[in-house]
């Protein structure tokens, strides 16, 4: 596992700083709502590094990785790779810098053209970037673990476990630093899903790869991350090393998305404390004022709704059981 | 009419397309499984409506492009001593001569040539620029979307065989007219399914990925939104094209189109109704050639609807 000292900014494959995605929406009548997806992100991966995304559905994560793929505008902040901006590049240029981060998608049966063979889904990005080669088809389908003879199928006679698997090859193809992995394995099997898992973790044992992975699935988050960041309506409330996370979480909201992950050994299950969040999501175009979390937080006071708690490391004096500082989170009790 | 095959059939029209980030929750193989009945139904044999609408269609084709090679083939070439002869009675002329002596066999021939060949022309330019028009609308969305569905209401509005007189009373009538007229207006059939199935593609994840590798939306729409959308194409304009024909002859026999001495379907029905007391064959026989093509058209077209239904897209991406 790493060490919880962040990378210097300069070496991480991807930083995000501040990201702020707006989307207009429709208000009563003709009103014009604004609906803010993700409102001030800021993270980074480090070569060699997974992290894990972690947060319920409709609380940005999908935005978010659209956003880091060009696919929608940011209304702030920015998406550097390698340290270099893409806002400030040129079409060609940025579209080359963006070929650094691949995705693989959550769904693999609406994420291969039923039309094309496996072969011409993995040439692809080949094609698109002039590098096609037969043999260096032949060797993403030997590197995910297919066979040559496989290329000549059509993704309606694999199974979901070999589709992800010709998703993770075309991701590869055009080798790049960092895989944003969105959901990859939860439309599989469990049993397909730990071979999915394994093969991405030899990958990037193999090629020295960085992955954002994007998940609801703790227990999965937790054997593949180094370092976890929780999103809730469009915020970080918590980051830090996997293991701190997992076992001193800060934030209410972690502390019940964590009691609410079923555990395998009864004795435990029984003994801990469930936290049960009351309400729903709140309106993305509509958000309580100061902390986002307090209309459904267990502990929360009028304080809550006056100041938007920011992601700070812990303070020093804090409690028996220590905080690094790289475990960070956003909530006014816990520096309070 | 290209209108009307959209309510009577609105499996051709994909299932509405999920909003941006529901699309991940998927639901492809509720849509993609097909019946095992009409699973079944591409090994079984033909229908006898689909042999027999392949053997129409034969004949007319044979007729259209065959009828130059025959011996005495003459379309134009008058003789009044033989005028009016009525079929299988003169061995120089199998299926008659008309009120001015003109072989009805090459006649015929060339009438099918020249109204077969217009039809195909207005189809394949209607479904160009329907699917063209289309799938952008459907591939970009925004304005460029309600520019080309507002186009395609007016479009519909527009009376079509007015518009057809009062140019041709300016410009004076010619297939080339005819041609354009009907090619451009008869286009919305296509650009609606097309710009449904390219609505509903534009979010699916395999066309999100060569974006995301550097490909352009030229890419995309050539590799991924057409491929899928040509199929659907192709059946519109295959029970599109009876109807074409009809409406052609009826413009035809109205005056508008070619002109005399070429002859059309349309035209020889027209010239013959004046002899139908006396030689009735001269507006039958050009009705008998129109009616094997249009029946022969609608019953292989049943066919490929038929596949349709369950779309050529979803049966190919129906899961293993």
């Amino acid at each position: 596992m790493r060490t919880d000292t962040p990378a210097p900014p300069f070496l991480d494959v991807l930083t995000i700083q501040d990201l702020m995605v707006e989307f207009p929406a429709r208000g009563p009548l003709f009103s014009r709502r604004t609906l803010k997806a993700v409102n001030g992100v800021s993270l980074h991966v480090a070569p060699g590094e997974t992290l894990g995304l972690v947060g319920e559905s409709g609380c940005g994560k999908s935005t978010l990785v659209r956003t880091i793929l060009g696919m929608n505008k940011p209304t702030a902040g920015t998406v550097a790779v390698g340290g270099r901006n893409l806002a400030g590049l040129l079409n060609g240029r940025r579209r080359q810098e963006r070929a650094r981060m691949q995705m693989v998608f959550q769904d693999p049966y609406s994420s291969l053209d039923p039309r094309m063979t496996v072969h011409e889904i993995i040439a692809e990005p080949l094609r698109i970037n002039g590098q096609y080669t037969a043999a260096a088809v032949n060797r993403l389908l030997e590197q995910v673990g297919l066979t040559e003879a496989m290329g000549g199928r059509r993704p309606s006679e694999f199974s979901g476990g070999q589709r992800q698997r010709v998703g993770i090859a075309r991701a590869l193809a055009l080798k790049p630093e960092l895989l944003i992995l969105d959901e990859p394995v939860s439309a599989l099997d469990v049993s397909v899903q730990a071979q999915v898992i394994n093969l991405l973790q030899d990958l990037q044992a193999e090629l020295g790869l960085s992955y954002l992975f994007i998940a609801h699935d703790l227990s999965v988050v937790r054997q593949i991350s180094h370092r976890v960041a929780v999103m809730y309506m469009g915020r970080i409330v918590e980051t830090g090393p996997v293991a701190d996370v997992f076992n001193n979480p800060q934030h209410p909201y972690t502390r019940a998305l964590l009691s609410a992950a079923p555990v395998a050994d009864p004795a435990a299950a029984a003994s801990r404390q469930r936290i049960v969040l009351r309400g729903d999501l709140p309106d993305a175009a509509n958000l309580p004022s100061g902390c986002s979390f307090r209309t459904r937080c267990p502990m929360a006071t009028e304080a809550c709704a006056a100041v938007v708690p920011q992601l700070l490391p812990p303070v020093p004096t804090q409690a028996d059981f220590p905080v690094r500082p790289a475990h960070q989170s956003a909530c006014l009790l816990v520096h309070s | 009419m290209t209108q009307q095959l959209l309510p009577t059939d609105p499996t051709l029209v994909p299932p509405a397309t999920r909003s941006g980030d529901s699309r991940q929750g998927d639901q492809h193989g509720k849509v993609r499984r097909r019946p095992a009945a009409a699973r079944g139904k591409r090994g079984a044999a033909a229908s006898p409506a689909f042999v027999a609408g392949c053997v129409m269609l034969g004949l007319v084709l044979l007729l259209a492009a065959g009828g130059a090679l025959l011996p005495g083939y003459d379309p134009f070439g008058q003789d009044l001593s033989a005028a009016m002869r009525k079929p299988l009675t003169d061995p120089d002329h199998l299926l008659g001569t008309d009120s001015l002596g003109r072989d009805m066999l090459s006649r015929l021939s060339l009438a099918s040539f020249v109204t077969l060949g217009i039809a195909l022309a207005v189809v394949i330019l209607n479904a160009v620029i329907g699917t063209g028009l289309g799938m952008a609308a459907g591939y970009f969305g925004g304005r460029l979307d309600s520019a080309v569905t507002t186009l395609a209401d007016v479009n519909l509005a527009m009376p079509v065989v007015l518009l057809l007189i009062a140019v041709a009373a300016v410009t004076g009538p010619s297939a080339t007219l005819t041609i354009a007229t009907l090619g451009l207006t008869y286009w919305v059939g296509y650009a609606r399914v097309s710009r449904n199935l390219a609505r509903s593609l534009r979010n699916r994840d395999f066309v999100l990925a060569p974006l995301t590798q550097g490909g352009g939306h030229g890419w995309v729409i050539r590799k991924h939104i057409l491929p899928n959308v040509f199929s659907q194409t192709l059946i519109i304009a295959a029970t599109d094209i009876a109807t074409i024909i009809l409406i052609e002859s009826s413009l035809e026999y109205l005056g508008l189109g070619v002109q005399p001495p070429v002859p059309s379907w349309g035209s020889m029905i027209f010239e013959g109704q004046k002899y139908l007391g006396t030689n009735p064959w001269l507006a039958v026989l050009p009705g008998i050639v129109m009616f094997l093509t249009v029946a022969g058209a609608q019953f292989v077209s049943q066919r490929f609807t038929a596949e349709g239904t369950t779309g050529a897209l979803l049966r190919k991406g129906r899961t293993a």
